[in-house]
């Protein structure tokens, strides 16, 4: 493959699935955190022992190679990778290799760069090591199989990054996928990328980094590795193909072990478990109950909606947003409905440090608040409070705008005494405002607004404000 | 492929074995043997018949995604020579 940009890059991304059980054995996923707790003899490699593909695990593979547009097998067949290392009880790892799930397949940044995809494959997670004295200095290993055995998927990219910012934005359009397709879990499942990464003026020689969890420590990984081999290469060192580590607490990466040979780990069919079809049929079912995605959300919301790229871009990036935001904007003007979803919406559950799925805010809610809000019924000032005891607990908006008497008040009468009390009130300000100070006006707003409880009509106190300082 | 005592170190570093040199020399007839064995079978012409990676043709065997029973720590630890605080203790191969 000939370079020409200086800096190339080619990720291979590891990413844990959300399932409840293990690739190939009923084990739990996730649960008790004690050590070798969550162990089956499949999962500890015991002889005659007999691995079970899990449907769940298939199905999210295929998930992510459809909506990556990858060309799926018509079979599943898995090989044995075999490599004498602690971390696979059995002496070697079940993985794909001869025919992997899916072939090619891109992903776009959020430039609307593609970024080629080469793989999808499933395999099985090692064992997790602690080297008590540290990786370099400890005389042996403690070895926990619970992580033995979870199910992964890896995607290869082509080399076509060329930035460690570029990567970093994969991940993230990468993770946002996984997130719409529910197949992944932040909270509860790892992605790890290796890159592959080669400058031009070591004539593209490639160095593998290994271990590096999550988006933002892609970037900072590959900065740190661009900058080393220039850095060698100023030195006048030569730059060799190696495997190194990241290391997140240093910021640094170091030389590792020189690995086998794609030859050494002699790969076999598996022959334990037997063939799957995929199916047109089975695969189909699947597509079916694909969701729409983000990129395709982001198009509609611009084109159907009128929202701009910005706004759309922010609310097609959360899927629960996003399909609030479409329900919402069904019954209400989407400019509004998506100001209300993409700021006040976030800024309320920031601040209560919950997610929207654990509140009992539903469509309904944010349709009934925004409709009181389009009809100029209540001021944007009670809706805000509105949802912030919605974040709290869940109520018929309209029933508690009635019940608290909270609608805008149209009695002018009760207007115009409050202006009147608030000027009285402010005499200083009201002086300021009067020698031109228009700010000064916001402070007695302020005490009008507080006076009505919020029920004014911000604009409509403004007026009256204006007219009863300037004499009118 | 030349089969001498330089390929069996190679495999068995790969299989992290600490063979001695006796072990070697008597070990070198018996891969030659066995990969002599392996090429003849190589030389039959295959070009028109379908591997076969299972000697029963069964399909399917997909398992709903519902967890089992697990062993016990102390069940899991049972068969290991040395252990620590709940963990096995192995040799380091980095």
């Amino acid at each position: 493959m000939t370079f020409t940009n200086p800096i190339v890059i080619g990720l291979e991304v590891h990413i844990e699935l959300d399932t409840n059980t293990k690739l190939f054995c009923p084990c739990p996923r996730t649960g008790s955190e004690d050590p070798n707790s969550r162990t089956c003899p499949v999962c500890l490699g015991h002889p005659g022992s007999k691995p079970v593909l899990n449907e769940k695990a298939v199905s999210s593979s295929i998930k992510l190679a459809l909506a990556v547009r990858s060309s799926i097998a018509p079979r599943l067949i898995f090989s044995r990778k075999s490599y004498f290392y602690p971390d696979m009880a059995k002496n070697y790892q079940i993985s794909q290799y001869e025919l992997p799930l899916a072939k090619e397949g891109s992903l776009a940044l959020e430039s609307g760069k593609k970024i080629g995809i080469t793989r999808i494959h499933m395999e099985e997670d090692p064992a997790s090591l602690v080297h008590p004295a540290g990786m370099k200095e400890s005389a042996y290993v403690l070895v926990d199989y619970n992580r033995s055995g979870n199910p992964l998927v890896e995607l290869v990219t082509k080399p076509e990054l060329t930035s460690p910012g570029e990567a970093r934005d994969f991940m993230k359009q990468l993770i946002t996928i996984l997130e719409y397709l529910e197949i992944f879990d932040i909270n509860n499942c790892i992605v790890k990328a290796d890159a592959n990464i080669s400058i031009e003026e070591s004539g593209y020689a490639r160095v593998e980094v290994k271990n590096i969890t999550g988006f933002k420590e892609i970037e900072r990984a590959l900065n740190y590795e661009v900058a080393r081999q220039q850095q060698e290469f100023k030195e006048k060192k030569k730059i060799t193909p190696e495997t190194r580590a990241w290391d997140s607490e240093r910021g640094t990466t170091s030389s590792l072990r020189a690995k086998e040979t794609e030859e050494e780990y002699g790969y076999i069919i598996d022959p334990d478990l037997v063939p799957v079809t995929l199916s047109p049929g089975f695969i189909a079912g699947i597509k079916r109950r694909m969701p729409e995605l983000a990129h395709e959300k982001l198009a509609k919301f611009q084109e159907k909606h009128g929202l701009s790229e910005e706004m759309a871009k922010i609310i097609s990036k959360d899927r629960p947003l996003a399909e609030m935001f479409e329900a919402v904007s069904a019954a209400v003007n989407p400019e509004l409905a998506a100001k209300w979803i993409r700021r006040e919406l976030p800024r309320v559950l920031n601040f209560a440090k919950k997610k929207l799925e654990e509140t009992g805010i539903q469509e309904r809610h944010l349709v009934d608040l925004l409709k009181l809000v389009e009809q100029k019924k209540i001021t944007d000032k009670t809706a805000q409070k509105l949802l912030e005891l919605l974040v709290e607990n869940s109520f018929e908006i309209k029933d508690y705008v009635e019940k608290e008497n909270l609608e805008v008040m149209e009695d002018s009468g009760a207007l115009e005494t409050a202006c009147r009390e608030a000027i009285k009130e402010a005499q200083k300000a009201a002086g300021e405002f009067r020698k031109g100070n228009e700010k000064s006006l916001h402070f007695i707003v302020g005490i009008v607004m507080k006076k009505t409880k919020g029920k004014a009509d911000p604009k409509d106190v403004h007026t009256l404000l204006k007219r009863l300082l300037s004499g009118g | 492929m030349k089969v001498d005592e330089a390929l069996l170190g190679q495999v068995a570093r790969v299989a992290r074995l600490a063979l001695a040199k006796e072990e070697k020399e008597r070990f070198v007839p018996q891969f030659k043997e066995i990969l002599g064995s392996f090429q003849k079978l190589s030389a039959v012409d295959t070009s028109r018949v379908e591997p076969c990676f299972h000697p029963v043709a069964l399909q399917g065997g997909l398992r709903e995604d519902k967890p089992g029973i697990c062993l016990s720590q102390e069940e899991a630890l049972s068969n290991v020579r040395d252990s620590k605080d709940g963990f096995i203790k192995g040799p380091r191969a980095v």
